[in-house]
């Protein structure tokens, strides 16, 4: 209940600041005339999945971006020009996710546009943003092929299978993993994909594949049935290939069926707090790679950790700290184009840079086939529930 | 792992057949297929556990509030939506697509109640205690699943079998117009038909968020469909039915795994619903003569 009175209080204090916000520029510019000619509202349009089936992590993308968007604007950091978001919600459907992409770039003429959560979206939004010529910076999808969809796509996160296939490579050796079994979701582009990924690198490292089972998406919270019949097969390790909100549940129900001992290995839906709060002890044993942890020690990651914080009352998750990420790299794209012009904009893409963010040891990355560089941690839950490195021993 | 797999189908069906009694009793006394008892279902777990969590009730006092939740939630909906349109002679196309606005709006209002995000509820709201029999596990939370559903089903079918307002629903769904003639208060009977409704809905709701670990505001959509199912093969406002067909949907989700063909599950669910749309549409213990003319 608390929640939805801060949902309800949150647009209306939000309501109040902007209009302030208002009055103050109004005021300006009656005593200074009409705003520098370098003064410029640019327009960003913000897609996410804020409603359906991947809201859990649209809305926890939009906190942080709305946080990102109120440090950029209000450092300076642009100068005298300010990023305006255009927020759309897609959600959580394809159809939905193209008729946005069209408005943004048609209807509200935005100069870029960052977002997007979930991979299906990307690939059925993305081809839009290139044919309209907007330039894009998708920032959550994982899905491998994005690279290739064209120059006005850039992606602020890349595919998530490698890391996972390097995971398979350090755990099984570690562990003497001798049997792993695999639970996927079905519906799921990142998913169907990994699938046979994983069991290809399992069975690279001599481990024999004894189960695969697919599970359905949107309100299914009922695996015991697929559990069963991997419990049945007694693996030492269980890849669990589902979006966040699954996980958590997974966890707990193939503790119940029989697999108490069973170490669990999955990809960027483990690496968040609800996770573990779902799963409680259920989730020790579990391993994930991850691009970025709230306690790494980079003084912008600490930062942003801490304002977050401040806003939020609660610990960001990867969700967040990829939307927020992405609203400062476009901003850092803003600033070399100088201006909302989508031509300037794309050339300042194009051209080679470095770029500061909150991800890997070093906090610097740049692009590669329009692909941020990325660095990959390897994580453990314990059984108290905390996070620690994973170091391959 | 067969046995374990016939007592993983039973439960799930188990709460198949609440949800889906509760769905059936509208459908049947009201000729109403009130979509929106997903949203009811979800609204009731979510009730529950915020009592649980934030208020510390324990949790039998929850879930009676949560199924009171539930049934009150359902009769408001009968008062400011269906009761006006039915006024107004509206069709059963106008009630199905007015109970598809109020899901709609109940589930956005779940999303914002819930920041969208998935719950469970707190660990140690039932012992975490399992059982192990001939290579059976049992937990304590599933037995209570079991031996609630049980006794509601039970209960249902005295109501609606051995009690005044149990005749006067049943009656109202034979005809509203020849229950009305023989003194029967429609308007009160179709209030407490949809407050039973949604209490078994809450109930289901309840039982099933505390059973899978979780609690989210899509969480009654699989069993609006899943519900339909039960009541087209179970039969039209028969309680035997509907329960020997979510159960029967129940075994069918989890033995299509055993089998290796799980990804087909709903191919299956959904195949056997057509297979009884077109060669028994009055299911398996439906009867022409109780379908309202």
């Amino acid at each position: 209940m608390t929640t939805l009175l801060n949902r309800v209080a949150r647009p209306v204090k939000a309501a109040s600041r902007q209009a302030q916000a208002l009055v103050i520029a109004g005021a300006l510019t009656v005593v200074a005339g009409a705003p520098s000619a370098s003064a410029e509202d640019i327009k960003i349009g913000v897609p996410l999945s804020l409603s359906g089936s991947v809201a859990f992590a649209g809305t926890k993308m939009r906190e942080a971006m709305e946080l990102a968007f109120e440090e950029v604007n209000s450092s300076g950091y642009l100068g005298a020009n300010k990023l305006v978001p255009v927020w759309a919600d897609d959600r959580s459907s394809q159809p939905q996710g193209i008729s946005v992409t069209q408005q943004l770039a048609l209807r509200d003429n935005v100069s870029a546009i960052v977002g997007y959560t979930a991979s299906n979206i990307c690939l059925a939004s993305l081809p839009v943003a290139q044919e309209l010529k907007v330039p894009t910076l998708q920032s959550d999808c994982v899905v491998p092929g994005l690279d290739a969809i064209g120059n006005y796509v850039y992606n602020g996160v890349r595919p998530y299978e490698s890391f996972v296939l390097e995971l398979v490579d350090k755990l099984v050796p570690a562990k003497q993993i001798k049997t792993a079994a695999v639970i996927y979701l079905r519906e799921n582009p990142v998913f169907t994909r990994l699938a046979p990924a994983i069991t290809k690198a399992f069975e690279k490292n001599g481990v024999k594949v004894v189960a695969t089972e697919a599970v359905t998406g949107g309100g299914d919270a009922d695996f015991s049935a697929q559990l069963t019949a991997i419990a049945n097969t007694k693996p030492d390790i269980l890849a669990i290939l589902t979006l966040g909100g699954q996980v958590g549940p997974v966890m707990v129900q193939a503790r119940r069926a029989g697999m108490e001992k069973t170490l669990f290995i999955g990809e960027q839906s483990f690496d968040s707090a609800d996770v573990r709060r779902i799963a409680g002890p259920n989730a020790a044993g579990a391993y994930y790679p991850s691009h970025w942890f709230a306690d790494s020690p980079l003084p912008r990651n600490q930062a942003y950790v801490k304002a977050y914080r401040a806003k939020y009352n609660r610990d960001p998750d990867t969700f967040a700290t990829n939307g927020y990420n992405g609203v400062w790299l476009i901003a850092q794209i803003v600033k070399k184009a100088g201006s909302g012009d989508r031509a300037k904009i794309l050339a300042a893409m194009e051209s080679p840079g470095v770029y500061e963010t909150v991800f890997g040891t070093e906090g610097k990355t740049k692009f590669e086939n329009r692909m941020l560089t990325m660095t990959p941690f390897f994580f453990t839950i314990g059984a108290d529930g905390k996070i620690a490195r994973f170091e391959g021993k | 792992m067969l046995l374990q797999q016939l007592v993983n189908g039973i439960i799930a069906g188990s709460v198949y057949a609440l949800f889906a009694l509760g769905f059936n009793l509208v459908l049947g006394a009201m000729n109403i297929l009130n979509v929106a008892q997903g949203a009811v279902f979800t609204w009731s777990a979510l009730v529950g556990f915020y009592l649980i969590k934030v208020y510390g009730l324990p949790f039998p006092l929850a879930l009676l509030a949560a199924v009171a939740a539930g049934g009150l939630l359902n009769m408001l909906i009968e008062v400011l939506v269906f009761r006006p349109l039915r006024n107004r002679g509206g069709s059963a196309m106008s009630t199905l697509v007015a109970s598809i606005g109020v899901s709609m709006i109940l589930i956005s209002a779940a999303q914002t109640a819930s920041d969208a995000q998935v719950e469970r509820f707190p660990f140690g709201t039932l012992p975490e205690i399992q059982w192990s029999a001939l290579s059976v596990r049992l937990t304590f939370t599933q037995a209570v699943v079991l031996v609630t559903t049980l006794a509601t089903m039970i209960g249902t079918y005295l109501l609606l079998h051995r009690t005044r307002l149990g005749k006067a629903i049943r009656t109202m769904a034979f005809n509203e117009r020849t229950a009305k003639m023989l003194g029967i208060p429609t308007e009160s009977v179709a209030r407490w038909t949809f407050f039973l409704s949604g209490a078994l809905g809450g109930l289901a709701g309840v039982l099933l968020g505390l059973m899978f670990s979780t609690v989210h505001f899509l969480m009654g959509e699989p069993y609006v469909l899943k519900g339909f199912a039960a009541i087209v093969i179970g039969g039209f406002g028969s309680v035997i039915g509907v329960i020997v067909a979510s159960i029967m949907i129940g075994l069918a989700e989890v033995f299509s795994t055993v089998i290796g063909v799980g990804a087909f599950r709903d191919v299956i669910i959904f195949g056997m619903l057509f297979m009884f749309l077109l060669f028994r549409p009055n299911g398996l213990f439906g009867k022409d003569e109780e379908v309202r003319p």
